[in-house]
């Protein structure tokens, strides 16, 4: 109660700041926070799609849900994409970030400008141009394999395959943001532990291993969390690049939500996968934290 | 102290700014009330026209203009052209939060299941006049005895091959008949065969996921088989003996070497430029492509050496012309309590349907031969030219049977992704065709009971 209350004076003494907060909290409330809410309840509810009339159903539609293949699929599909596409983004980015961080500034700043250009590009230029790409007709892809005599592969047309070809869209504009974090956090750790180690004989594998990485720590669980969280939810790629397809290869949970919700029109039904999306983004995430995280100080 | 009243002050502008937008759309309708009588104000949703127009000057602020001009109506109406990707979401978002259109232009795809769920008003009798419209603009929008619509256009999916490519393999022999436009399965498969001999050539490409789950690839299996379902829209008709065999037969030659590549894929491209440069011999489009490529053609963009087309319809065993789905583009009315709505969108839509006013005529630019104004009675009143001529004609040509509107089955939406899952496992050689159909036959019928439960469960409250 006593803590209650000194929230709440902290809150008036400082109330200047707090109004400034305040547009920002209005939308975050109304858009986000009552929306988040209300999908748990919907998801108890069978959702007439003209007028939006409710009916009780009880576990109804999680029963449903769970019974069904796609929800099976999408949610395989989904865990394939995250426990294959999350090691490869740190590494990558912080493989990027330790070979360039001590280079000229030029060659960092192309380096780093590279990699960033696709994170802020439109993601449907990118897709488009993915799918020139994997034309297995006049795409690039399959010319070049085809200089050290592989046969042409139907990229996003074999269920084999398509998965693949869809991480590796993801991955090409997901390694920006990464890259700037390992960047910035490898520049808050102090030179004196390299010039320490390097006087101790230390080789740069060591260096790495046993300073870079250690320090990296925080910085490396934000970016899993944050990216688990974000490959939970991808949408756009497989929408624009293969429908789903082949056969649900790449039928996503976040996709199969929409298909729910707007194709199949059972909106209690995409309430249901919005709620285990919550569950699995939100468990792995305080598994993640209290796991991985720990206090590191330079 | 003073510092601290500007911060204030900014912040409080802040916030007005953010908020004051809102209430001041949220207090629209008072401030119209408050001033007296106002007139009606509807909206209306209806496909990108000045896409199909082209080059036309037409407009819908210059269309309602003319509207009013002619009628004297004080009706203030909104024209949102909407766009077609996203549209089912759209409908939905606009159907959850009652902001629908008073007045609706679309594919009976989307209208006719909305019917079924009482959206859409019936058309008074008399609304639009049965002189200028053909029989079948009525009958395509009568459902259960009530009309629901009148038909303003009609289009289906041909089949299109390239008889310069038949002629050039040596099986100029097998090009359907130019009067009948039909031709038997073994006729099909030896001229694909014969063509994807050729160099850097295949005999037919498919566009599997959009066309099998839609209207275009399934269109080899009801050819001469059975619809979706039958009469009554309540049983599904999947695995019926005949389906299967057909089913069978398009899937022997999806797995043969006569298939354009990436037909698995969601965009088959370059397939149409690969037709237009002599690559393909035959191949499925939707109606306003198979005319684009007439088009170039006859502009001169296509080689006219390399490339000769001609619309056909799906093969049959025996030769005989295939069913054909028809599709539909229509106005609808929104069913609503606010009878002077209904009434100033039935007065706009008796306007837009004569034939003699400015809307009409102009429609009739577009290019379709089978616009169903009564220009379109016959259609040379818009083309000379033989092929698309022909592709206006063929729906109603003798022998053609028009098929029930699939979305007329309750669930159809959910339909189409069973046909998508299931023919792309038989395509991919996972399931037998004979396994692929009955499994698709369980589900489809499984689909339907439910949603004409659901349908009969929930309807109540609608239009209220």
């Amino acid at each position: 109660m006593e803590k209650a209350s000194n929230v709440i004076t902290k809150i008036i003494k400082n109330k200047i700041y707090y109004l400034f907060l305040l547009p920002f909290y209005i939308f975050f409330i109304y858009f986000l926070v009552i929306p988040s809410v209300k999908v748990f309840y919907y998801s108890f509810f069978k959702i007439n799609n003209i007028g939006f009339h409710l009916r009780f159903s009880g576990f109804d539609n999680y029963r449903n849900i769970f019974n069904d293949f796609r929800f099976w699929t999408a949610f395989i599909n989904t865990t394939l994409m995250v426990v294959i596409s999350i090691p490869m983004v740190v590494i990558i980015s912080l493989f990027i970030a330790n070979s360039i961080y001590r280079e000229k500034s030029g060659l960092k700043t192309f380096v780093r400008a590279a990699i960033y250009i696709p994170a802020i590009t439109a993601e449907i230029v990118l897709i488009m141009t993915w799918k020139y790409i994997f034309n297995p007709r006049v795409g690039m892809l399959n010319y070049l394999i085809s200089l050290v005599g592989i046969p042409p592969m139907d990229w996003l047309g074999s269920p084999s395959l398509a998965p693949f070809s869809v991480v590796l869209v993801v991955l090409t504009f997901s390694l920006g943001t990464p890259l700037i974090i390992y960047l910035a956090s490898l520049g808050s750790i102090p030179d004196s532990y390299y010039e320490a180690a390097l006087i101790d004989g230390a080789n740069k594998r060591k260096i790495f291993f046993k300073i870079t990485l250690p320090l990296l720590r925080p910085t490396t669980v934000f970016i899993i969390i944050s990216m688990t969280i974000a490959f939970f939810q991808i949408f756009s790629t497989p929408y624009l690049m293969t429908d789903g397809g082949p056969v649900n290869s790449t039928t996503t949970l976040v996709f199969l939500l929409y298909k729910t919700a707007f194709i199949y029109q059972n909106l209690g039904g995409a309430s249901v996968i919005g709620v285990v999306l919550f569950i699995i983004c939100t468990t792995i995430a305080f598994f993640q934290y209290k796991y991985m995280s720990r206090d590191t100080e330079y | 102290m003073k510092k601290k009243k500007i911060e204030i002050f900014v912040v409080l502008m802040i916030i007005c700014a953010v908020l004051i937008p809102q209430f001041i759309f949220a207090s629209g309708e008072n401030d119209n009330a408050e001033q007296g009588v106002q007139p009606v104000k509807l909206l209306v949703w209806a496909e990108p026209y000045k896409n199909l127009l082209g080059e036309s000057d037409f407009t819908w602020d210059e269309c309602i203009a003319k509207y009013k001009e002619e009628t004297g109506a004080t009706t203030d109406i909104l024209v949102v052209e909407y766009p077609f990707s996203g549209l089912e979401a759209s409908v939905l978002i606009a159907l959850q939060s009652d902001t629908f259109p008073d007045l609706y232009f679309g594919s009976g795809n989307r209208i006719i299941p909305l019917i079924g769920l009482g959206v859409f008003d019936t058309i008074p009798e008399g609304l639009v006049s049965v002189k200028q419209w053909p029989e079948i603009a009525f009958t395509l929008g009568d459902f259960g005895g009530e009309q629901f619509f009148v038909a303003q256009s009609t289009s289906f999916f041909p089949l299109i091959i390239n008889k310069a490519l038949f002629k050039k393999a040596g099986v100029a022999d097998l090009i359907p008949d130019e009067a009948t436009r039909s031709w038997t399965k073994n006729d099909y498969s030896t001229a694909i065969k014969a063509i994807s001999k050729l160099d850097d050539t295949w005999g037919v490409s498919f566009d599997l996921v959009w066309n099998d789950t839609d209207k275009g690839n399934d269109a080899y299996v009801w050819a001469d088989g059975d619809p979706w379902t039958d009469g009554t829209y309540a049983n599904a008709t999947f695995n019926t003996p005949k389906n299967i065999e057909n089913f069978e037969w398009i899937v022997d030659i999806m797995q043969s070497d006569s298939v354009y590549p990436n037909a698995l894929s969601i965009d088959v491209f370059p397939q149409v430029e690969d037709f237009i440069n002599g690559k393909i011999g035959v191949m499925c489009e939707y109606f306003n492509t198979a005319n684009e490529i007439y088009n170039q053609y006859e502009a001169g963009t296509a080689s006219k050496g390399v490339v000769d087309p001609m619309y056909v319809f799906f093969p049959t065993d025996d030769g005989s012309p295939s069913k054909s789905l028809i599709l539909v583009n229509a106005w609808a009315i929104k069913k609503q309590n606010d009878q002077a709505k209904v009434a100033a969108a039935q007065d706009f839509y008796k306007w837009l349907y004569d034939t003699d006013n400015y809307w009409t005529k102009k429609i009739k630019e577009i290019p379709l031969p089978t616009a169903l104004a009564n220009g379109a009675i016959d259609p040379t009143a818009f083309t000379e030219k033989e092929e698309l001529l022909a592709l206006g004609t063929m729906p109603t040509m003798p022998g053609v049977i028009p098929l029930p509107f699939a979305a007329a089955i309750p669930g159809f939406q959910q339909l189409r992704t069973i046909w998508h899952e299931n023919i792309q496992l038989a395509y991919l050689g996972k399931s037998t065709p004979k396994e692929a159909r009955n499994k698709m036959q369980e589900e489809a019928q499984q689909i339907i009971d439910n949603a004409i439960a659901e349908q009969a469960e929930m309807t109540s409250g609608i239009g209220q």
